[in-house]
Order: structure tokens, then sequence, then C-alpha cells
């Protein structure tokens, strides 16, 4: 055995503590970093050689300490869950917002949502039906049901716009997408070339995971490891990026909603044009456009046919104070009185004396009179419990059931991603404490192989400097 | 479970965060007094509101139907007291002619000219309008009930109706001829007949008495039915008076806040806030780092 041996071994013993202080350094450092994976130095103990051969000896003492080895501490499972509940919670997240914004264009409960106009309408008719000769009686119901019609159209158009700004958010997110789409296929390539070159990539790996996590959150993208060190993402079975290659995606959506009628939007991938079902953010966008906006604005058209239709035939089913058979209150746009909805509702340009107060007499003619009769039919649809009136409330009841349960949703699944989070925290976060504490025991271990150095030093010294010198 | 400090705080941004956004709710609501702003905060709420703001309306309506049916029918009451007078004093006048002893064809003129007055004054009293309608003109959309020369100008079919509740209306139009007689029968008639008869010196004048008495009967008739109806409306007004009352609670109850138990929830919240805020300023900034040398 070598005396110098002794020394070398020493030497690399202080580079390893070295390199795990300067781990722990880079550990402190990025404590406060988004996404930043706390790394490990790996102290291995070295054996000797225990391979014998025919002339060569070992003294069967351990050679050191190596700290070659940098863990980064992650747990995969973890991983994976936390891209899955932040995709689910991002989703709920969306939809919770499409759903308060969908409430807020009808404006009820109160004085000035289409409720109270519908209800002003059926008071106007009412008031006629008491003095059908009073001609502001016969003004105040067209004036009524202008407002009527107004209020449907005005909340049909507040939830065309709003599917044309979510049309224009989702758009907005496809830049973010692409983007890290592609810088994931570029850290891809990196990492697996230096896993191949045996170097660590650690803070690649970081940077990697950040991306996946933003894609997650944005489109529902979950990332699949492969055994060269790349990452798949794939987003509901269709793969955005697949090794080394990134596929971009783009939107196919109607240039501008048609109410009740708009055609369905949706994902596809470019090249290749597969269709995608996205989950987080996205997809509760295109969930809102394609679904719930629609569907609202079918209920809409329902309730403003109801309304149409029932005034409609009662006008027709009863006479003007002249004697004049009614004709239909509310049309189309076009004139007709078919396919009437939320949107193209209009008055037909019926004036004051053209409101048919009174009944048609027992053969069906009409006939002049000054009762208010029919009026008050069409007053009581008010409170009909099958009346326009009780199709709208239901309407509104359910909206806001809808969005209460959109509401709960986003926050149980917000709930669930932070206790993930918190869990991947718990694992790969940075501790300040602990991190500290490591210090020092490396900073002992350095400044106690210091002086075994010494020691060793001594001896040599002992060795070199006083042995074989007799009588000197 | 290992803790960092980033988890410290993060959780402590979250708790405050979830504070904060119970304040500002509950500030919201106590700015506008009411607890519902939007249907998800309770959509049966929002249903009952909904409802009682449209039953309110409706209790309005009924209330100012109720005081014009009201009016309608008083003034008919009123005309028909008239109508009534004046045909007891055409009755004395009638029996004044019955008296065959006593007259002669300057008294029988007289009291023809007399009676032909009451009639122009009865027919005037026919023609009485509310509102522009002729009180006794039934469904007319004319201006008058009776022509000038006592034909019923006015619409026999079809009735006006006064709505007065949910399930309930009040007839507020009189057909003439129901109130006076059918055609040539009718009161304005049988004057026309006992002037020309006065003036002609006729002697059966006496039977015209139990005619005149037949055209009272008939008019005393519909004024007690006239009666019953205003009675009927002033006992809908009261209840409707306390429907009114209890759509209100109902609408209160539903969409106004409960203030002492908001108030209350607020300052708990404060509190909770507060607290959140000290611990997190103490936990947040301990670490080994202070400690060592």
């Amino acid at each position: 055995m070598s005396g110098f041996s002794s020394l070398t071994i020493a030497s690399n013993v202080l580079s390893a503590y070295q390199r795990a202080l300067e781990v722990t350094a880079q550990n402190v450092a990025n404590a406060a970093t988004v996404g930043y994976t706390r790394q490990r130095a790996d102290l291995q103990s070295l054996s000797a050689t225990s391979v014998s051969g025919l002339y060569s000896t070992s003294e069967g003492v351990g050679e050191g300490v190596s700290a070659d080895v940098v863990t980064r501490i992650r747990d995969a499972f973890l991983e994976r869950r936390g891209q899955l509940e932040h995709g689910i919670s991002a989703q709920a997240a969306a939809l919770d917002v499409a759903w308060s914004q969908a409430e807020l264009s009808f404006n009820e409960p109160g004085s000035s949502g289409l409720q109270a106009t519908l209800t002003k309408q059926w008071s106007a008719w009412g008031q006629l039906a008491t003095t059908p000769t009073d001609p502001a009686a016969r003004t105040a119901v067209i004036a009524a049901s202008q407002a009527v019609v107004s209020s449907l159209n005005s909340t049909a158009k507040a939830l065309d716009a709003q599917w044309s700004s979510t049309k224009v958010d989702l758009q907005d997110g496809f830049g973010e997408v692409n983007a890290a789409a592609q810088q994931i296929a570029e850290l891809n390539r990196a990492i697996v070339a230096s896993a191949a070159g045996g170097l660590h990539s650690n803070e690649l790996q970081d940077e990697r995971d950040v991306l996946i996590g933003a894609l997650a959150d944005r489109i529902g993208a979950i990332g699949v490891p492969k055994d060269d060190g790349s990452v798949d993402v794939v987003v509901n079975g269709a793969a955005l990026v697949a090794g080394k290659t990134a596929s971009t995606i783009t939107l196919s959506a109607p240039e501008a909603p048609s109410g009740a009628a708009t055609a369905k939007a949706g994902l596809f991938l470019v090249p290749g044009g597969a269709a995608v079902t996205p989950g987080g953010t996205m997809g509760g966008q295109l969930q809102a456009m394609n679904e719930i906006l629609p569907g609202l604005q079918g209920r809409l058209d329902a309730v403003a046919a109801d309304i149409a239709a029932a005034v409609n035939a009662f006008q027709q089913d009863g006479s003007t104070a002249a004697g004049v058979a009614g004709v239909a209150l509310f049309q189309t746009e076009g004139g007709s009185t078919a396919g009437i909805t939320a949107g193209n509702i209009r008055l037909s340009g019926v004036s004051g004396p053209g409101l048919a107060t009174g009944l048609l007499d027992a053969d069906g003619n009409a006939y002049a009179s000054s009762s208010g009769a029919n009026a008050d039919r069409i007053a009581q649809l008010g409170s009909s419990t099958s009346g326009p009136d009780a199709t709208y409330r239901d309407l509104v009841t359910d909206l806001g059931v809808k969005a209460q349960s959109a509401t709960s949703s986003a926050s149980s699944a917000r709930a669930i991603a932070t206790q993930i989070d918190a869990s991947r925290q718990s694992v790969s976060g940075v501790s300040l404490d602990e991190e500290m504490t490591n210090m020092l025991v490396f900073k002992q271990s350095y400044a106690a192989i210091s002086r075994v150095i010494t020691a060793i030093d001594e001896m040599l010294d002992v060795l070199i400097n006083k042995t074989g010198l007799v009588g000197r | 479970m290992r803790i960092t400090h980033r988890a410290i705080a993060e959780r402590s941004s979250q708790n405050m965060q979830t504070n904060l956004a119970a304040m500002a709710k509950l500030q919201d609501q106590i700015s506008s007094g009411r607890a519902i702003g939007r249907p998800s905060d309770s959509p049966s709420g929002t249903s009952t509101a909904m409802r009682s703001r449209a039953e309110l309306t409706t209790n309005e309506r009924y209330s100012a139907n109720i005081s014009s049916a009201t009016t309608t029918l008083n003034a008919a009451d009123s005309a028909l007291g008239a109508m009534g007078d004046l045909v007891r004093r055409a009755r004395d006048l009638v029996t004044q002619g019955a008296n065959a002893g006593a007259n002669n064809a300057v008294n029988n003129a007289a009291l023809a000219t007399e009676i032909a007055g009451i009639r122009e004054s009865m027919l005037a009293v026919a023609n009485r309008t509310v509102g522009g309608v002729p009180v006794f003109g039934g469904t007319t959309a004319g201006a008058a009930a009776y022509r000038a020369d006592g034909a019923y100008a006015g619409q026999s079919l079809g009735q006006q109706q006064v709505r007065v509740s949910a399930s309930e209306t009040v007839q507020t139009s009189l057909d003439g001829p129901s109130v006076f007689g059918e055609g040539a029968g009718d009161v304005f008639a049988l004057l026309g007949t006992i002037v020309a008869e006065l003036q002609a010196g006729s002697a059966t004048i006496g039977s015209r008495l139990a005619d005149l008495d037949t055209a009272a009967q008939r008019m005393t008739t519909v004024r007690a039915e006239i009666g019953v109806r205003t009675q009927r409306l002033e006992q809908v007004a009261s209840i409707n008076a306390g429907q009114a009352l209890s759509i209100k609670a109902q609408l209160s109850g539903a969409e106004d806040i409960d203030q002492a138990k908001t108030y209350l929830e607020l300052t708990v919240r404060d509190t909770a806030y507060k607290a959140a805020l000290q611990t997190a300023a103490s936990t947040i900034q301990l670490s080994l780092v202070d400690y060592l040398r």
C-alpha cells in the first residue's frame, strides 16, 4: 500500500463533499423557483477492488466516497395524477365561468329582466281588458309588447356575444399550446442526447415538466414517459408531441353564431387532421360553445315561440273594437309567424285599434263591441301554469341549478388539485431547514476529512524527514 | 408528510384568498340588501322571487280593476236611482190623468208635456257614460245607448267582465233592454204611448199605471243586483289587500338578507381573516437560516 494512495483517496473525498455542497447550494438558490425539483447528491461509498486476478491483490479497505450521481427527487405517479387533476380542475373552472357569464345575460331575479317585461305586458293587457275603449291602454299594450320583443332580442344577442368571445379566447390559447408543444419536442431531443452522453439533465427535465403542466391546464394533456428519456404529450389519445416531433392544433368553427342552430366547433391536429377532444380550459370553452350556449338559446327560443303562438292565437280568435277579426301580433323579421326565435321575433306592426279586445260571436264572426273579454284571456296567460312565464321560470331555475353545481364542481376539483400539488411539493419541494442541515453535515465531513489529510501528512512527514536519520 | 416553506406560503395564501372572497360576497350582500344576486345563489329562491314579483303586479292590477268596476257600478246605481225617481213622478202624473172626472183637455195637455219632458230626462240618464262608455249600452262601441227616438243603439251580444281575482270576474256592463224593457215594450215607448194617449184623451190611461209599475220593478231588481255586485267587490278588495301583504312578505323572505345574521357573519369572517394574516406573517419568516452563525 502506498502512503500517497491515501492522500489521493482523501482528495477525491474532498471533491465529493464539495460537489454535495454545490448541489445543496443549487437547491437553496432555487427554493422559490416554480417547477424546480430538489436534487440530491447520492453519496456512494467506493469499495475496494474485489475482482481477484492472478497477480493482483487488494487490501480490502474501501476507497472513499463518490458523489457522481445527482438524483432528481420526483414521484412519477404523483406527477401523472397532478396533470390529470389540473386538467379536470381547469375544465371545471372554465365551465363555471361560462355558466356565470350566461347567468348575467339573463339579469334575473330583478326588475329589469325578461320576467319583469313579461309581467308588464300581461298587466297592460289586463288594463286593456278593463278599459277597452281607452286609446292610452292600447298604446300601453303595444309598448309593453315591444319591450318584451326587445328583451328577448337583447338576451339572445348577449348569448351570441358570449359565444363569439369564448371562440376568441379559445383561439388565443392556440399560440401558447403550439409553442409549448414545439419547446417540449426540442427539450426531448436535448434530454435524450444528454442521457446518451451520460450527462445529467435535471434542469431541462424540470423545464419540460413545467411546460407539460401548463398544457395540462390549457388542453388537458398528460405526459407519457418513454424509455429513452423523452416524454410524449397526449391529449385524450391524440399525440400532440411524439418524441422529437410536435404537431399543432387548429380550430374548425363557424364564423358567427346563429343561436340554437350554431354548428359544432372542434379541434384538429395538424398534420394528420385527427380530431382532438380537449380537456382543461379549452375543453370547457369548447363545451360552452357547443352545448351550453346553444342549449340556452334553444330554450329561450322555445319561450319566445310560446309567447308569440299564444298571443297570436288569441288575437286571431277575437275581434277588434271596430268589428274586424284580429291578426297576429308577433312575427319573425321576415314577416312569417312560423319559426319564431328569440333572435328574430318582432312586432308585426299591428297598431292600437288592431288589438283584438272582444270575442267572436257564436258563428265565429267578428263584431264591434267594447267588451274586453279577449284581452282578459290574453292577460290570463301570465298566470297560466303552462304558459310562457312558467316556461321561462323553469329556464332560469334550471340555469341557476346548473351554475350552482358548476361552481361547486369547480371548487371541489380545485381542492383536489391543490391537495395533489401539496403532495408533489412535499416530495419535490426544497425545505430550507433540511438544506441547511445537510450543509452542516457536508461542511463537518469536509472539515473531518481535512483533519485526516493533516494526520496522514504528518505521518508521511515523519516517514520522509525523520526516518533513517541515525545520529543526526 | 414533508412540509416545505413554499407549501406553507402557498397554503397561507390560499386561506387568505378564501377568507377574502367570502368577505367580498358578504359585503356585496349587505350593500345591495339582497341575498340573491344571481340565479345560482339560490335557484329555488330565484323561482319564488320571480313568481312573487309577477303575482304582486297582478294583484295591483286587480286592485285597479276593482276600483274601476266600483266606479262604473256606482254610476249605474245612481243612474237607476234617478230613473226610479222619474218613473215615480211619471206615475203620479198618470194617476192625475187617470182621474177622468177632474180633467179636461188643457190639464191633459199640460200633463202630456211634463211626461214628454220626463221621457227626455230619462233618455239622457240612460245615456250616461263612464270613461266614454255608455253605462246601459251593453258592449257597444258607440257613444250612446239610446237614440233620440228611443231606439236601443247599444250592443246586446257579449258582456264586459272586469277581472278582480285569478278566478273571478264581475260584470260591469248593463244591457239597456234588460233594465228598461225590450224594444217596443220598453219604458221610453211606454211613456211615448202615455203622452199620445193623454193628448188624445184616451180613457185607458189607468191601465198604464200597471205598466209603469212593471217598469219600476224591473229597474229595482237590476239595482239590487248591482248592489250585490258592489258588495262582492268590497269583499274582494279587502281579500286582495291581505294577499298583497303576504306576497310582499314572501318576496322579501326569498330575496332580502337577514341583516343581523349577515353583519354577524361578516364580523366573524373579518376576525378569521385577521388571524390568518397574523399567523402567516409569523410562520413564513422562520427557518434554520436565521439561527446559523
